[in-house]
């Protein structure tokens, strides 16, 4: 007779899990006790982390790039707590992650037990779903519902928290479900109206100035080459959120980058100046289109992909198409109806305007005035010594807004970062849950001082696993993003942001196991990266960054895009 | 004739947590509720919630929050037509202890995991 804790990792094994990162405790030890012999056998990987929202952010970072949902385990009380903030993450990025969480016996709920907390109560705010189990033999559906939940429709963190209790009972028979049984969930409705897409490509056709919004729907339904497709046939250019930018080749030479608030002031005006806006697989979020006054007060056509209907209901705007359904699935539609009416577009002006935005404002972006290391020059070296499909994993901050306007996604799928809740310490064992799903690509955290020591304790499980990750810490010895808004937009009152000398990072990783480096030129950060691809070890690389560098383009709190701020009177203007 | 919004929710019962799940949609967005009921519908734990909510820009924000949440079948947006009647306990000494208020409706609008009805 199994016991709770062997259908949790049989019912895991047979969703196809791989690894799964966790911490042990008292309430989940039962299903550590069944998952010896299949690590034994090593059909599952364990992966040690040194924190539970570092197993919450590896998990997330090993759905991102694997697209399966990554798994993750904590024991009751302060271990589930801690996943919280990781798993806030996956939902506000509709990640997939299944979480499991041991609890306490029921016999000691609410009686404030040993490391005893309302885990339902708690995450359901935060995740797509938290389910209590209530007796062992529910097991074997629940966590396959779980799976089901978690990568179906919008994709989001689903928790299984088991009490401690049910993880030792012997269950009699067992049920494997064939499929999931949830009642009350719906996967999203994929009915694409033939005239709905016949209104787009009309509309598209007979634009002046079209543009494609790419969010990360598109890179969730693995659609960049439709959406390249697209964008070539009716030679429009593409602009993205965030997270979208994981699904463009930078190097496609229509692309003007990431748009909002910290965007490319070329995308953002060409945004403004379209008179068509293609929105696929984004929800157009504070952070893209900060105040909706720009669609508003404009005439433009919108019209809108996304997979979920209620994100294009709530929006404050008329919308002239609406498509509900898979964005791989619609592209091609449209595609096809593109190609089925056989009309070509020239579209030289536009073309030329969006080449004339490009050109004007790279003049303020790559400016070397020899103080200091120049973050975008910076990126550029590390993009030239890395091969095209290298994964990079980004902090919160700075470095993340420079790294979201200056680094060159090359492949999709090869660029994580916290878009929609903006979580410092993502990087990290993001980048470790990133090198378990893909062992043979190189994977670089590109991080700020401030984000990589919010979760730095797990370099010890690159070294431990023999994860080899390479960290670029941009140290400003600031929370810099911080010390800028304090800077721009309260009178320059810097309160709260700077560090002192601690810690020496060289000797941080070096007591890691890992190999440290303090680079003073670009020569010296090539040379490093070289060293470090050759070790195949975890190495971090300190790049010394001006405490007074700025991460531009950006907006004034509450701004317009048109009033987008590209350069600072005695910097780079 | 109630002056706010009523809201019809139709779930699945797993455990408490639904209430709290519905409740809170309205609570994040800082919409008060005045009262709420709910009874089990069928015997595969089909259940209907129905709150009575105050007027608030964030009104139609947490009816689509809502029609997205697992466990949740539909959500109605009803339209409180006058006549509801008020059902009264005034089982100690004479007082009046319970009052509850059962609204005339009929349903304006329906949301369920993306579609629209009504």
């Amino acid at each position: 007779m199994p016991s709770g804790a062997k259908l949790v990792v049989e019912a895991i094994r047979r969703e196809g899990v791989k690894a799964i990162f966790g911490i042990p405790g008292l309430s989940n030890m039962p299903i550590y006790d069944e998952l010896i012999e299949y690590l034994r056998e090593e059909e599952i990987k364990h992966i040690l982390m040194k924190h539970e929202q570092g197993a919450a952010h590896a998990a997330d970072g090993y759905a991102r790039v694997s697209g399966s949902p990554g798994v993750c385990t904590a024991t009751s009380g302060p271990g589930a707590l801690n996943l919280v903030t990781g798993l806030a993450t996956a939902y506000w990025d509709n990640s997939p992650v299944v979480a499991i969480t041991g609890q306490v016996p029921r016999a000691s709920m609410g009686r404030k037990s040993f490391q005893e907390a309302d885990v339902v109560g708690v995450m359901q705010h935060i995740a797509k779903y938290v389910v209590e189990i209530r007796e062992a033999t529910e097991i074997p559906l629940w966590i396959k519902n779980a799976f089901y939940i978690a990568l179906t429709g919008k994709p989001g963190p689903v928790v299984v928290d088991i009490p401690r209790d049910l993880l030792s009972t012997n269950v009699d028979s067992v049920e494997w479900p064939e499929k999931p049984v949830v009642k009350g969930y719906k996967v999203f409705k994929s009915v694409i109206n033939p005239n709905d897409v016949m209104r787009a490509v009309k509309i598209l056709l007979e634009a002046e100035k079209p543009i494609i919004l790419v969010g990360a729907g598109v890179f969730w339904s693995n659609a960049s080459d439709e959406v390249l497709k697209l964008s070539e046939l009716l030679v429009c250019p593409i602009v993205s959120t965030l997270l979208g930018k994981a699904a463009i080749p930078h190097d496609y030479p229509l692309y003007l980058g990431v748009m909002g608030y910290y965007g490319r002031a070329e995308a953002n005006m060409a945004f403004l100046e379209s008179d068509v806006v293609l929105v696929v697989g984004a929800r157009l979020s504070d952070r893209t289109l900060p105040s909706f006054n720009d669609l508003v007060s404009s005439d433009k056509k919108l019209i809108v992909v996304n997979i979920d209907p209620t994100d294009v209901m709530k929006l404050p705007v008329k919308v002239d198409v609406k498509i509900y359904g898979d964005a791989k699935e619609v592209l091609k539609m449209l595609i096809d109806a593109v190609l089925g009416l056989g009309r070509k577009v020239g579209r030289v002006e536009w073309v030329s305007r969006v080449k004339e935005l490009k050109n004007y404002y790279s003049r303020y972006y790559y400016r070397d005035d020899g103080y200091g290391l120049k973050p975008w020059k910076v990126l550029k070296t590390i993009r030239d010594v890395l091969p095209r499909d290298a994964i990079v994993t980004t902090g919160v901050g700075q470095h993340q807004m420079i790294a979201m306007n200056f680094w060159e996604v090359l492949e999709p799928r090869t660029f994580l970062t916290s878009g929609g809740i903006g979580t410092m310490g993502f990087g990290l064992p993001a980048a470790i849950g990133a090198k378990v799903a893909r062992p043979d690509k190189v994977v670089v955290d590109i991080d700020g001082d401030g984000s990589f020591l919010m979760t730095m304790n797990n370099l010890a499980t690159t070294i431990d696993y023999n994860i080899p990750v390479i960290v670029v810490i941009f140290d400003n010895r600031s929370l810099g993003l911080v010390r800028q808004v304090q800077q721009l937009f309260f009178k320059g009152r810097i309160v709260g942001v700077d560090f002192g000398s601690s810690p020496d990072y060289v000797k941080l990783a070096e007591s890691f196991g890992a190999l440290g480096f303090d680079v003073s030129d670009y020569n010296d950060l090539r040379k490093a990266f070289k060293v470090a691809l050759s070790e195949g070890v975890t190495s971090v690389i300190r790049v010394p960054i001006m405490r007074d560098e700025y991460a531009l383009p950006t907006l004034p709190p509450g701004g317009s895009l048109k009033e987008v701020i590209v350069c600072v009177q005695g910097k780079n203007c | 004739m109630f002056r706010g919004r009523i809201v019809r929710v139709v779930c699945y019962y797993r455990d408490a947590s639904l209430l709290e799940m519905i409740i809170s949609t309205f609570r994040k967005l800082l919409i008060d509720i005045d009262w709420v009921y709910g009874r089990k519908v069928s015997d595969d734990g089909l259940y209907e919630v129905v709150l009575g909510v105050r007027d608030s820009r964030n009104f139609k924000t947490a009816v689509l929050d809502l029609s997205n949440t697992v466990n949740v079948e539909v959500v109605e947006v009803l339209g409180d037509s006058e006549g509801g009647n008020y059902i009264t306990n005034e089982s100690i000494n004479g007082n009046e202890v319970v009052k509850i208020y059962i609204p005339k409706t009929d349903i304006k609008e329906c949301y369920s995991w993306g579609e629209v009805c009504g």
